[in-house]
């Protein structure tokens, strides 16, 4: 069994469709890599509140 | 019976090896090709084949002795056939020569992975049989201690590091039309090194006329530029330039009078610190300034020769230039375009203006300013605002001593000495030994003054060049202090400075403080940007070095692997979801291993609220905010992971107590959209892609008599950061 995930980030929807991957017993519909960007965190118990 | 298996075993002598079955048929080939596509067989059965630049082998014959005794045996397969883009291999058997009776397996996928350091690095088979490998890392992996933990991070309002990255981010453009003059300006200053009173005051004025030249010059060419450019930066930046450049200079006079000339350049063109420095400056002396009677002077000189000139080569000129067009952007995202109006060409006016704006930043602040703002715009207000905000000074630091400041005067720090550091000359002192702060009092030409101060006090203030918390204060009593010459009674010992933290800015304020005739205190005062270092400081991380490091082994980078979210619907018959997904990274100094965050869940909309029944088609939206937590630790593990030398203990150490920590406050944002049928069932996942960069470290070479480091060697080391996060959404199959 594969278990290095290829990056699929440029694959269409469509494509995975074709060739399905799996993780976890479930096909994967999507990839996508976002670049993290630098902020201020700060520490607090609710994030929402 | 006839049959195509195959399967991948691993490396060897430069060949891929595979375990292939044929069954009883006695030949086959095998065949490689970029895609794996559909052929209709019969009237409904499909098959997959691999097409795409198709390499098929020569047709083999197994050998007919081994095969009866048992039918699998290896494959092998050169490295050079496996070619970049080669993404598939399948296996067809045949009864005989004639391709008759043919079977194919089933395709097996070639998993190209690049390293983080090279080119493309050849095909690697990502496969379970890399055994050496696979074993080192899951066991470097295995070491990590995860955790599961709440989700106990937020970003403020108003995140200051974007917020000012974006301002600063400004600066460039501005500051390069700029340069010329600038440049001039600079030039002239520096061939005036030992000048007199007359040549100072003259030289004073040539800066201001100058300074105001150059500020002229850019308004013109920022509104060229906007009447050119069509871009909505310059839009708005023409627009916040209603405010008149003089207005700015008006904080020029407090600014000398209470910044050193390291000061002024450590602030460099940030104009947050400026601000503040600006804000904590006047706290201190905006409503107490007073005159000096008539004292007599003295001509008596200085051990320190070279500080008056040096203050002149520095002056507030360059900080200030740099503060113009990153103070526009601040007022324009602030302020209301009416209110930038109103504030016209008035320094006090656009000093509460800009407060108002920065202070917004700190939610205890902007509270307290809008319990004391008087809401009008005269300029008696502003001794108003600024007293109300004293009051919030001084609920940590009641016992400070008050003074009124004597504008005819200058504390001059002496004998400073600045290192690079942090890309900046900045001044650094040692924590493992003695400081002195020796300084002299002048008056505004220059000149010493022929007075002995039968009691004084010298107080000194360290705060944190960000917040302004004090972190550290002392007074030291004198007696018979004669200001014709240097004082040196100022010092803060080796065991006083412990308690202070490595290598973070800090805002040193000096103040010498006596009683006037009539019994009130009245004193001056200057401020220094500082740094406590000891043996090893951390200065910053840089440049990345080669690719991101995908952590998309299931298997070994599994504790990176971080299910965010699952579910599904079975009241509906179709469902959809939308996720606004804020992915957070951070760093923990406090503990070892790594966590992952739970998941916060805020429903937006539910169309189930809006009908008495389930709907036929749900539809949801959400947003969803999770997280990982890292360490130093774990950072030192993905360093072996990725076959990079660990940060030793001493570094380790130096890192948890360096602001390094902000590098890794991260953040990613993204929308999901998912869907599916009564039943289905969904998930969001996320790993991290590292990337190695250069870690800058400086070790110190030499400290000078007064505590202060003179010279430091860097030092590069390497470091593993997250920079990418991939979010993967999955689907349950019927």
């Amino acid at each position: 069994m594969e278990n290095k995930l290829p990056d699929l980030s440029k694959m269409a929807s469509s494509t995975l469709d074709m060739e399905p991957i799996y993780i976890d017993g479930q096909k994967i519909l999507f990839d996508k890599k976002v670049m993290l960007m630098p902020v201020t965190l700060e520490e607090n118990k609710n994030s929402y509140e | 019976m006839a049959l195509a298996y195959l399967k991948y075993k691993g490396q060897e002598d430069s060949h891929y090896v595979f375990h292939a079955d044929t069954g009883t048929a006695k030949f086959f080939r095998y065949v490689l090709g970029e895609k794996s596509i559909k052929l209709r067989v019969g009237n409904s059965d499909t098959i997959r084949v691999v097409s795409g630049n198709k390499k098929a082998s020569s047709l083999f014959k197994v050998n007919e002795t081994l095969h009866s005794l048992r039918s699998s045996f290896p494959l092998k397969i050169p490295e050079h056939e496996v070619t970049e883009g080669i993404k598939y291999i399948q296996l067809y058997s045949f009864n005989d020569a004639n391709n008759k009776a043919p079977t194919v397996s089933k395709i097996l996928r070639l998993m190209p992975v690049r390293t983080h350091n090279s080119e493309f690095a050849g095909i690697t088979l990502s496969l379970e049989t890399q055994e050496k490998p696979i074993a080192k890392n899951y066991n470097t992996m295995q070491n990590i201690q995860l955790k599961n933990k709440a989700l106990n991070y937020h970003e403020p309002p108003l995140s200051k590091v974007m917020f000012w990255n974006a301002l600063v981010g400004a600066l460039p453009s501005l500051l390069q039309q700029a340069a010329p003059i600038l440049g001039s300006l600079l030039g002239n200053l520096n061939k005036g090194g030992n000048n007199n009173n007359n040549n100072n005051s003259q030289q004073s004025n040539d800066i201001t006329n100058k300074v105001l030249e150059v500020l002229q010059t850019l308004t013109k060419l920022s509104n060229q530029n906007t009447e050119q450019s069509t871009t909505q930066s310059f839009k708005q930046l023409s627009r916040s330039y209603n405010i008149l450049p003089e207005t700015l200079l008006g904080l020029q006079p407090i600014l000398e009078k209470t910044l050193t000339p390291e000061a002024v350049e450590a602030i460099g063109d940030s104009p947050q610190k400026l601000f503040l420095a600006i804000k904590d400056a006047v706290l201190v002396t905006e409503s107490t300034t007073r005159k000096l009677g008539k004292v007599p002077v003295s001509k008596s000189s200085s051990k320190y020769s070279n500080s008056k000139s040096n203050f002149s080569k520095a002056k507030v000129a360059p900080a200030l230039l740099a503060a113009l067009p990153a103070l526009m952007p601040v007022i324009e995202k602030a302020l209301n375009p009416e209110l930038i109006e109103a504030v016209g060409n008035q320094p006090v006016k656009l000093f509460k203006a800009i407060g108002d704006a920065v202070l917004k930043m700190d939610e205890q602040e902007i509270k307290h300013l809008e319990a004391i703002n008087p809401g009008v715009d005269s300029a008696n207000d502003i001794s108003t605002l600024l007293q109300g905000m004293s009051v919030s000074h001084a609920l940590y630091q009641e016992d400070l001593i008050k003074y009124n400041l004597i504008k005819d005067l200058n504390l001059n720090v002496l004998g400073t000495k600045t290192v690079f550091f942090k890309n900046k000359n900045r001044v650094l002192y040692a924590k493992n030994t003695r400081i002195l702060l020796p300084f002299s009092i002048t008056t505004d030409h220059g000149e010493r003054l022929s007075k002995i101060i039968p009691r004084s006090v010298i107080q000194i203030l360290i705060k944190d060049a960000e917040t302004m918390k004090l972190v550290f204060r002392k007074t030291i009593k004198l007696v018979d202090i004669d200001l014709s010459k240097d004082i040196d009674e100022a010092f803060i010992t080796e065991k006083e400075s412990e308690s202070i933290p490595c290598n973070t800015e800090f805002k040193l304020e000096i103040s010498y403080i006596w009683k006037s005739k009539s019994g009130k205190n009245i004193g001056v005062l200057k401020n220094q940007y500082i740094h406590f270092i000891k043996n090893v400081v951390y200065d910053r991380i840089g440049e990345r070095i080669g690719d991101t490091i995908p952590f998309n082994n299931i298997n070994i980078h599994r504790k990176f692997w971080h299910k965010i979210w699952d579910g599904g619907y079975s009241n509906s018959l179709r469902w959809e979801v939308v996720f606004d997904v804020q992915y957070i990274m951070a760093l923990n100094t406090k503990e070892a291993g790594i966590a992952k965050m739970e998941t916060k869940t805020m429903q937006v909309s539910d169309n189930i609220n809006e009908v008495t029944e389930y709907p036929k088609r749900r539809q949801i939206h959400a947003r969803l905010k999770s997280g990982f937590e890292l360490s130093f630790e774990a950072i030192n593990q993905v360093l072996q992971i990725l076959n990079q030398e660990p940060l030793d203990a001493e570094l380790l150490y130096v890192l948890k107590r360096s602001d390094a920590k902000k590098s890794f406050s991260l953040s990613a944002r993204y929308r999901a959209e998912m869907k599916g049928r009564a039943g289905d069932t969904s998930t969001l996942w996320t790993y991290p892609e590292f990337a190695l960069r250069k870690l800058h470290v400086s070790k110190v070479e030499s400290i000078d008599s007064y505590g202060q480091v003179i010279s430091i060697m860097p030092q590069e080391h390497v470091i593993a950061m997250p920079e990418i996060i991939h979010f993967i959404g999955t689907k349950s199959e019927h």
